[in-house]
């Protein structure tokens, strides 16, 4: 794969989509060199993963907290261990699972007594698209219905789904980025999937 | 019997409706997959079930915060370089014993003399004149933390960036990293409006200040 077939995989990563099965495993094979590299320092290799991980790390951080402070200085602190502990790194696992455990550890201590599920006026958000033609709720519309009800969803639910639809993860991947069994996944997935249907009745089709 | 095959049924009905969200991202195989593809032809609520996820999943919720890149990079990168210079640091030592572990004792003996001789004349040259206020290190008295990080263009002459540097009285502190960063040091007071004439220079590609709660 050339360097702008990759560039380009990562763009479509960072904007939600997943990429076919043998690009991913490329991209994969990429970041393990890169940490590689990183494990002796180099600030190079460093300044890639860095400009890499920042979206994806954003996009799930955003979800988990909607401080652009406190995302920025997750990611940071996040970045700081990978440069720090790189050579740690035993590959038993994707380097983005890898990743992923340390921001979403960082981001608990962060938000340790700060977190409450957001009570949302779902009936409000009915009533902006009630009485409408279902062509005239616009895609905008939805995810920001979508974002909203996520919000709603206790943090672990959050970042289940999160994981799943929006970051391609399956089961055993989060359950070692949330360093639990992935029968508590299993369950906090359809836990979570029964609210969300409640939340969107009538929003989604 | 029915009854049996009936409450098998809801075992693998309720097996794949776990299943199902990672059915929608492609991430099944074998058995499990096998499993859902079968069902899924025959049973309305989990068809129902996967048109809702699949429509879930390809309206992912908007970002909402706004965030800059090279500035959070930018910020992280003082943090990075007393790591760097340390595991700089260490590998230097590890030449030096390495080389002269493998030396023969001739080499070892040589290269002591020499340094006895360098220690010798910089201790002459070294040693008080009379005239002591001509002489001062670059540095002294001078604060050495860096407060602001710049990354100039790499096409900018040594001219140029010497200007700049006294344009905004910065000094650089340390640098350049391998992404042509530089760690600046300019008076706190005159800090913003370094910042600002440094940000208005062509030949500069990013100027963040490290002060915390500073803007970018």
């Amino acid at each position: 794969m050339s360097r702008d077939e990759e560039t380009e995989q990562r763009k479509r990563m960072d904007a939600g989509s997943q990429p076919a099965g043998g690009v991913l495993r490329n991209i994969e094979l990429h970041d393990e060199q890169l940490i590689r590299r990183i494990a002796s320092h180099d600030l190079q290799a460093f300044d890639a993963l860095y400009r890499s991980f920042f979206p994806r790390l954003k996009r799930f951080l955003d979800r988990m907290t909607h401080s652009v402070t406190m995302i920025e200085e997750i990611i940071n602190d996040t970045m700081l261990v990978v440069w720090q502990k790189a050579g740690t790194y035993n590959g038993t696992c994707k380097v983005s699972t890898w990743i992923f455990s340390i921001a979403y550890r960082k981001a608990l201590q962060a938000l340790r007594d700060v977190d409450d599920p957001v009570e949302i006026d779902f009936e409000q958000v009915s009533a902006e698209t009630d009485g409408q033609p279902e062509h005239e709720i616009t895609q905008r519309q939805q995810q920001r219905n979508i974002g909203r009800a996520l919000d709603a969803l206790p943090l672990e639910q959050r970042t289940v789904v999160n994981l799943t639809y929006y970051h391609g993860m399956g089961y055993q991947e989060i359950a070692e980025t949330m360093d639990c069994p992935v029968n508590t996944v299993k369950t906090r997935m359809f836990h979570a999937r029964k609210r969300l249907k409640t939340l969107l009745s009538g929003l989604m089709g | 019997m029915n009854g049996r095959i009936l409450a098998m049924d809801k075992t693998i009905h309720e097996q794949v409706q776990t299943l199902l969200p990672w059915f929608v991202i492609d991430k099944l195989t074998g058995e499990e997959l096998e499993l859902v593809n079968r069902h899924l032809h025959v049973c309305e609520e989990c068809q129902s079930d996967f048109t809702w996820q699949c429509k879930l999943q390809a309206t992912p919720p908007n970002d909402e915060t706004e965030l800059n890149v090279d500035s959070a990079y930018a910020k992280l990168l003082p943090r990075l370089i007393p790591t760097q210079a340390k595991a700089q640091r260490w590998s230097l030592s590890g030449v030096m014993s390495n080389f002269w572990q493998k030396n023969p004792g001739w080499i070892q003996l040589a290269l002591a003399v020499q340094f006895v001789a360098i220690i010798g004349l910089t201790v002459l040259l070294a040693s008080p004149t009379g005239n002591v206020a001509m002489y001062r290190a670059l540095g002294s008295n001078m604060n050495t933390t860096g407060n602001m990080v710049v990354v100039f263009s790499p096409t900018i002459s040594e001219q140029e960036l010497r200007r700049i540097l006294q344009h905004a009285g910065a000094r650089i502190v340390d640098g350049p990293t391998v992404t042509d960063a530089y760690l600046l040091n300019v008076p706190e007071e005159k800090l913003d409006g370094s910042l600002r004439d440094l940000r208005g220079e062509r030949a500069v590609v990013l100027a963040e200040s490290l002060r915390s709660g500073g803007h970018p």
